[in-house]
């Protein structure tokens, strides 16, 4: 008499997904989505350029080619024969610059991200685009991948409206969007996909969860096929069993700590040497094998792997950290010891990685306040620069090195707490080289100036890790926390 | 969250008579042996709260990762956390801020429910009215959601979570000394007092008061359990204690990660929070009992059943 | 009985104008701005003053409270600002979530607390009693996300029972009585723990009530009356308090599920109301709030009701 899930689902290919967090959010292209929110888009959308992982090179996508007949401006070919979800007809090249416009037109987050440079868009036929931007600008091709490259039907977003396709979004993907509520939502294969025999699922049903513990129970238990962010202290269990494979990949994250210096206060931390004293003070080792139990890789820079200007984990800061030079440094900087108040955002392992590192940083004598924030009281203080220090992660929106650095360090940038004409002019500069091979030494000397600086302290970069069935295969996890179940070649319940 | 339930079945029988002396009631209190029981737990467990530094084995917030997740040995009688840090010692540290939250929040509901439950009662009329819509409005908010609503507003740390948890109360404990302040007021004596031309203020210290202390104080012991609880579920859902702090239910919320590995760390946290929530209401119980003679003839009744 | 029941009915309006005031004032004093986090940090100030505007954000508190009131009186709730939805739809989908685990709550708190109250009365100081009274206070005392944690260890875990997730989930249609009721059972128990300690004790303490009566202990005295006539008549006069209470924490369950929808990841009201906390939600707070505390409302007004016609003794 007892249910078992997998008899209920015999004959059918379902994917049962179990992901973090409470529900799915809004897929409306302007907002700034959940990561479960990029789970379903990534699957619902192919993106304008993809990712070689292992090459660290930007591959051509659904745009097929681009070139620059100057440096202002770009042409870029859009792949012909994709077709959008439900009949909305071939994906051109118009389509593109209607998104565009839109974010343009709206001032959407991905302006602020990728689209800022673009001057005018205009089209030259059905499938090329022609972009010209205000000033010259590096990371272009490469930013386009995040959030700007989901590519919106104009027909479907004029018919649908902007207020429903939040919910009943249209993309080109391999998978469309069949129905979200309460904390599911089920996607279904695209039969007119554009590449030939993709994708091999016939529904992915995903389930929000929100304790990691319950999350891989329940995948034991049959009652899930896949899950995503098992708490790390799981990962060597997991994977020892032979019913499942585990996925642990190298995250385009970081977690850090950042100081308030837009304030004008005289804060102890205000002195630099005090800050490198507490860089010091840090054991990243023990962070990575503590909180994440290995899953993550020490960093003491901006600059993850596969990232162009990446050199090495750590450049200036030992894994163990180095307390006789951090006590040293206190000593020059005068500084005895002090309170400060540092606050996080609630999420499980950074509660505990504050706890961890406020008994660091105690051995130096100052003495971390912690206060856990939920997500809208942290992001209050945090966007405001209400703070004195905290702790966060962030996933980077870009697999550029000015997506890692622009946003923390200059003036301007939204999430900086850090004044300094001398990095300001550096980034910009970074940012206006087009010549990857020049632009490499530019960020090598942004990364030694953060390293000097510290207006940010980082810890590790911190992998994404699947526990899934066996009989799933070729499941592709991308480095920024969202998989792709497009590229899995089988799966049989 | 047992308060409000637990007012609900006191409110229905609030014809309680004046307290026949504090020594009556304290012999009445021994001679439960619950209440005893209970009682010299809650002691025990204040005492620990207060020589915590003395009697504690190790740092409670000493991380020493080299002793993490250690199952109970001699050296750690109920074993180490997920950090290496003794949880003996821990429970130990986190009864100073789980009793603390237990008191600081009834006090506070005390001192916002009491003189709004008396004073609605005894002046009656339009403020009466105006003042139990009030009360009315509140109760309807479900207690959890309404500490995560002024939580989220004062941002999360243990003073708010009191003060959340003492606003969740009082409006409980102020219908409650409304009903009996109200029935009090109509006793034969209280109106002979008034008819004697006693004063509104003496009246309500001196008479309508000492008689509504029994629901009152089953009351406090039941928000005391309550706070203790909500505390524990407020650091679930990572409002609550701030780290590295020890409080039970802070480390009853980490604990659960580790349940089947360290159970010990699971049930040392979560059966102290019961023995403690247990030896409150015994304590509640016992007290209402010495208090209101009505329940001596209930119970010299009922022995006298159980004899025949 | 009537004079009573419309002078309760007519104070509804001034508690749900209390109600709907005090949700209002401590939703809106919160810190933090919903459109600023759901568009992200590199959104253009332009971009989220005109969503502001668009959820009337812009206006002062008092304006956007009588806004709100309005559009309760036509029937709107409002649109949840990050999900893009109107409230109503949220409601739909998860208020019969919520119902369906209060009532399954409820059920599993009857069903134990009847039997085990009624012997505990009859039997005092009895193996039974003890047994009641140690469920009693257990069923106090132990935070219910704790119990949840241990039945999930016991029941899924060690003895593959009952499934942990599932609620809400859409491969359960048409799947079935028991692939659709067998998700309920963990946290029904763990959510109606409370409850059933709670009818456990009123009803085993008025039977004792209406036991020790003076008539009945006459009758039982004097051998005059069977047992059974007895016991049907001290129980039903016991079952007052009862059904009163049962109604009162029906009311009451429908709002303390946000722990238990935690952990079983069920997407009901209390979760629902927690994202929308932490998102800064505002129409998904009041709009939820309002329904929970409007079904707190009535259902107390029910109990009044049922205490008034059951109870011959109350003349208001």
């Amino acid at each position: 008499m007892l249910f078992s899930p997998a008899i209920a689902q015999a004959g059918r290919r379902d994917l049962r997904v179990g992901v973090f967090g409470g529900d799915f959010g809004n897929f409306a292209p302007v907002v700034r989505y959940d990561i479960q929110g990029g789970l379903v888009l990534y699957n619902i959308f192919d993106g304008l350029i993809r990712i070689d992982f292992a090459n660290r090179r930007v591959i051509p996508w659904l745009a097929e080619a681009w070139s620059q007949p100057d440096p202002l401006t770009w042409r870029i070919k859009i792949r012909e024969g994709v077709k959008w979800h439900r009949g909305y007809g071939e994906m051109t090249a118009e389509d593109v610059a209607y998104t565009w416009r839109y974010h343009l037109e709206t001032k959407s987050f991905q302006v602020g991200t990728a689209l800022f440079p673009i001057d005018t868009i205009k089209t030259d036929g059905k499938h090329v685009l022609e972009v010209k931007t205000k000033r010259p600008f590096g990371p272009f091709p490469a930013v386009t991948m995040g959030y700007a490259g989901f590519i919106l039907s104009e027909k479907a977003h004029k018919e649908i409206g902007a207020q429903a396709y939040s919910q009943k979004t249209i993309g080109q993907g391999p998978f469309m969007i069949d129905s979200v509520r309460g904390n599911e939502a089920v996607l279904v294969k695209n039969p007119d996909y554009w590449r030939p025999g993709f994708p091999k699922l016939d529904r992915i049903v995903m389930r929000a969860i929100p304790d990691s513990a319950v999350r891989l129970q329940s995948l034991m238990r049959g009652e899930l096929d896949f899950m995503t962010h098992p708490d790390p202290k799981d990962v060597p269990e997991a994977k020892k069993n032979q019913k499942y494979t585990t996925l642990s990949t190298v995250g385009w994250n970081w977690d850090y700590q950042q100081f308030n210096l837009s304030t004008g206060g005289n804060e102890p931390y205000t002195n630099k040497l005090v800050r490198q004293a507490i860089s010091y003070a840090i054991d990243r080792e023990a962070i990575v094998n503590e909180i994440y139990n290995g899953q993550a890789t020490i960093t003491d820079n901006q600059i993850p792997e596969g990232f162009l200007g990446y050199r090495q984990p750590l450049l200036k800061y030992p894994k163990n950290g180095d307390l006789k030079k951090a006590q040293e440094l206190m000593a020059q900087a005068g500084v005895k010891g002090y309170d400060v108040e540092v606050i996080t955002s609630d999420k499980d392992w950074l509660r505990k990685e504050l706890e961890l590192v406020a008994a660091m940083v105690s051995q130096i004598g100052i003495n971390y306040k912690i206060r856990n924030q939920d997500m809208g009281g942290f992001n209050n203080l945090w966007l405001n620069r209400r703070y004195q220090q905290h702790l966060e992660d962030i996933t980077l929106v870009a697999p550029d090195p000015d997506a890692t650095s622009w946003w923390f360090l200059h003036s301007n940038g939204s999430s900086s707490a850090y004044r300094n004409p001398k990095m300001d002019a550096l980034l910009d500069g970074a940012r206006e080289q087009i010549d990857p091979a020049k632009r490499e030494p530019m960020y090598h000397q942004i990364v030694d100036m953060t390293l000097d600086e510290c207006p940010l302290i980082y810890h590790c970069n911190v992998n994404f890790v699947q526990v899934y069935d066996k009989r799933l295969k070729g499941f592709v996890q991308t480095n920024q926390e969202y998989g792709q179940f497009h590229e899995a070649t089988e799966w049989a319940s | 969250m047992a308060d409000l339930a637990a007012t609900r079945l006191s409110d229905k029988e609030d014809d309680f008579r004046p307290a026949g002396g504090l020594q009556l009631a304290a012999r009445q209190l021994l001679r439960n042996p619950a209440a005893t029981i209970g009682f010299a737990v809650l002691t025990l467990m204040v005492l620990a709260a207060i020589f915590a530094p003395l009697i504690s084995p190790h740092n409670p917030i000493q991380i020493k990762l080299s002793a993490k997740l250690q199952p109970p040995s001699a050296v750690y009688w109920l074993g180490t956390d997920h950090f290496g840090r003794d949880v003996v010692s821990r429970l130990i540290y986190g009864a100073r801020v789980s009793l603390s939250v237990g008191l600081l929040v009834i006090l506070f509901s005390f001192s916002l429910g009491v003189p709004i439950g008396v004073l609605s009662g005894y002046v009656g009329g339009r403020l009466d009215a105006t003042l139990m819509r009030l009360v009315d409005a509140f109760l309807t908010f479900p207690p959890l959601l309404l500490a995560v609503a002024i939580v989220g507003l004062l941002g999360p740390d243990i003073q708010n979570v009191m003060i959340a948890l003492g606003v969740v109360q009082a409006p409980v404990l102020a219908r409650l000394v409304r009903a009996s302040t109200l029935a009090a007021r109509e006793e034969t004596y209280v109106t002979a007092v008034r008819a004697l031309g006693a004063s509104p203020t003496r009246i309500i210290v001196g008479h309508v008061l000492r008689n509504v202390l029994s629901p009152i104080v089953v009351q406090l012991t039941i928000g005391f359990s309550a706070a203790v609880v909500s505390e524990a579920s407020l650091s679930f859902l990572g409002l609550g204690t701030q780290p590295p702090q020890p409080s039970w239910g802070r480390d009853l919320a980490e604990a659960r990660r580790f349940m089947t590995d360290a159970p010990w760390l699971f049930l040392a946290p979560t059966l102290t929070i019961m023995l403690a929530v247990l030896s409150i209401n015994f304590v509640g119980d016992g007290l209402r009992d010495a208090l209101d003679p009505r329940s001596w003839v209930t119970r010299r009744r009922a022995t006298q059943e159980a004899d025949d | 009985m009537n004079r009573h029941f419309v002078k309760r009915l007519a104070q509804v309006p001034l508690v749900m104008i209390l109600v709907t005031l005090t949700i209002f004032i401590v939703v809106r004093s919160t810190p933090g701005d919903p459109i600023q986090i759901m568009l992200g940090m590199q959104t253009s100030p332009d971009a989220v003053e005109a969503l502001r505007k668009e959820f009337r954000l812009d206006q002062p508190v008092l304006v956007q409270y009588i806004y709100w009131i309005g559009d309760l009186l036509r029937g709107d709730l409002g649109r949840s600002i990050r999900l893009n939805v109107p409230v109503s739809q949220l409601l739909a989908e998860r208020f019969p979530i919520s119902l369906r685990l209060a009532s399954a709550a409820m059920l599993y708190a009857i069903a134990l607390s009847i039997p085990l109250g009624i012997f505990a009365a009859l039997k005092r100081n009895s193996f039974i009693d003890y047994l009641c009274t140690g469920f009693t206070v257990a069923g106090f005392s132990i935070p219910n996300f704790a119990l949840a944690m241990i039945l999930i260890y016991v029941f899924s875990i060690q003895l593959g029972w009952f499934p942990i997730t599932g609620i809400g989930a859409s491969e359960a249609e048409g799947a079935g009585f028991w692939p659709q009721i067998s998700p309920y059972i963990l946290p029904a128990v763990a959510l109606g723990t409370l409850q059933t300690a709670v009818l456990t004790r009123l009803l085993r303490s008025s039977m004792i009530d209406v036991l020790s009566q003076d008539y009945i202990r006459t009758a039982r005295a004097k051998g005059l009356a069977n047992t059974t006539t007895l016991l049907i008549h001290a129980l039903k006069n016991a079952m007052i308090p009862f059904v009163t209470m049962v109604a009162i924490q029906f009311g009451y369950l429908i709002g303390i599920q946000v722990t238990i929808e935690y952990v079983f990841a069920i997407p009901g009201m209390g979760s629902a109301i927690l994202q929308a906390v932490v998102t800064r939600d505002f129409p998904v707070i009041q709009g939820f709030t309002l329904i929970i505390a409007t079904f707190f409302l009535f259902a107390n007004i029910v109990a009044d009701v049922i205490y008034g016609l059951l109870d011959p003794r109350v003349r208001y």
